[in-house]
């Protein structure tokens, strides 16, 4: 089950990042911010430990978490403080463009070709800074919310209801709360007996995700 | 994977999942260091919410079932959601999955198009 979670979740992965890379080129821009996302994103649902992710194995085609995804260029003396994981095996190795080869790219190639820029041109106020100071700043960004707030408009009604439904209830622990994610074909009640079909449906239970195509449930109220 | 009809409209009931968590919090922190502006990630998150959809309808065999006891039910603005409590769950391979409590969002498979 946890296998097949990691396959879906690679594939999606690959795909949503595939979809962007177009999009990016279709406008002229670097995509080269897509490699950093895609390490930022496998690393995050990593963390998460939801089930067992491909990349998670370092495997041949992907290096993985054992640098830093956004400052990891900044050389191999530090990748150890910065990951505090052991030390990135050959695969997640980063190889440095050789000086004066005529190609004067200030980058560093991944294994797996992509490449990764040491500093976007727009990012500023950052240079010198410790990568420790990084790390706290990012948290408070992502409590105002300033993506989080826009992209959750569609789910207000449902968060809303999340809310009253969860002060109802004592001791909620928040967001651990097991969950289903899913489309439902059909509700059905009968005096106080209730079936619901479910569809394409995302779990989460007791911290590990499993997925289903069909889902079907009875209860009594 | 094909493109979707232009008129499509997908839900972003997914991104609340783990996998959904991680790109929005991964695309927050790459807006709020401007290595990626706003309107690109808003992009990638109405990808997700597609790819996501479809793998899930494409990709998906398993079978469910959930039995307990139905603590609270609401439906608002055509999504259904449940309490449920003292849960199983029997995956189509034979796995059990108790849990006492467990939160169901499910919004209509025949989604209007508006």
């Amino acid at each position: 089950m946890s296998n097949q979670i990691g396959d879906l979740y690679q594939s999606v992965i690959d795909e949503v990042l595939e979809n962007a890379r177009q999009d990016f080129q279709e406008r002229g821009e670097d995509d080269s911010v897509l490699n950093l996302l895609r390490n930022a994103w496998q690393q995050r649902l990593s963390e998460m430990r939801v089930g067992v992710m491909p990349w998670d194995n370092a495997g041949p085609t992907i290096p993985t978490s054992g640098y830093d995804p956004i400052y990891g260029y900044r050389g191999t003396a530090e990748m150890p403080q910065l990951s505090g994981i052991p030390p990135a095996t050959g695969q997640n190795t980063l190889h440095t463009l050789p000086p004066g080869n005529g190609l004067s790219i200030p980058g560093t190639y991944t294994n797996n070709g992509g490449l990764v820029l040491p500093r976007l041109p727009q990012t500023d106020g950052l240079n010198g800074d410790e990568s420790e100071e990084i790390k706290p700043d990012v948290k408070k960004e992502d409590d105002s919310g300033d993506l989080g707030s826009d992209l959750g408009e569609g789910l207000s009604d449902a968060e809303e209801s999340e809310d009253e439904l969860n002060s109802e209830n004592d001791g909620e622990e928040g967001g651990d709360q097991d969950v289903i994610l899913s489309l439902y074909d059909k509700v059905q009640r009968v005096r106080n007996r209730w079936k619901y079909v479910l569809k394409d449906g995302i779990v989460n239970i007791g911290g590990k995700d499993y997925v289903f195509s069909r889902g079907t449930g009875e209860s009594e109220w | 994977m094909s493109a979707p009809a232009n008129n499509q409209l997908y839900y972003e009931l997914y991104r609340r999942s783990s996998i959904g968590t991680a790109l929005t919090e991964a695309l927050d922190q790459f807006i709020s260091e401007s290595y990626i502006e706003p309107q690109s990630a808003v992009r990638i998150m109405s990808h997700f919410d597609r790819v996501m959809t479809d793998q899930l309808r494409e990709t998906v065999k398993a079978r469910m079932q959930l039995k307990g006891h139905l603590r609270t039910y609401r439906c608002c603005d055509d999504v259904w959601t449940f309490i449920v409590t003292d849960v199983v769950f029997k995956m189509d391979d034979g796995d059990m999955v108790n849990a006492d409590k467990i939160k169901i969002v499910a919004c209509n498979s025949r989604r209007p198009q508006e």
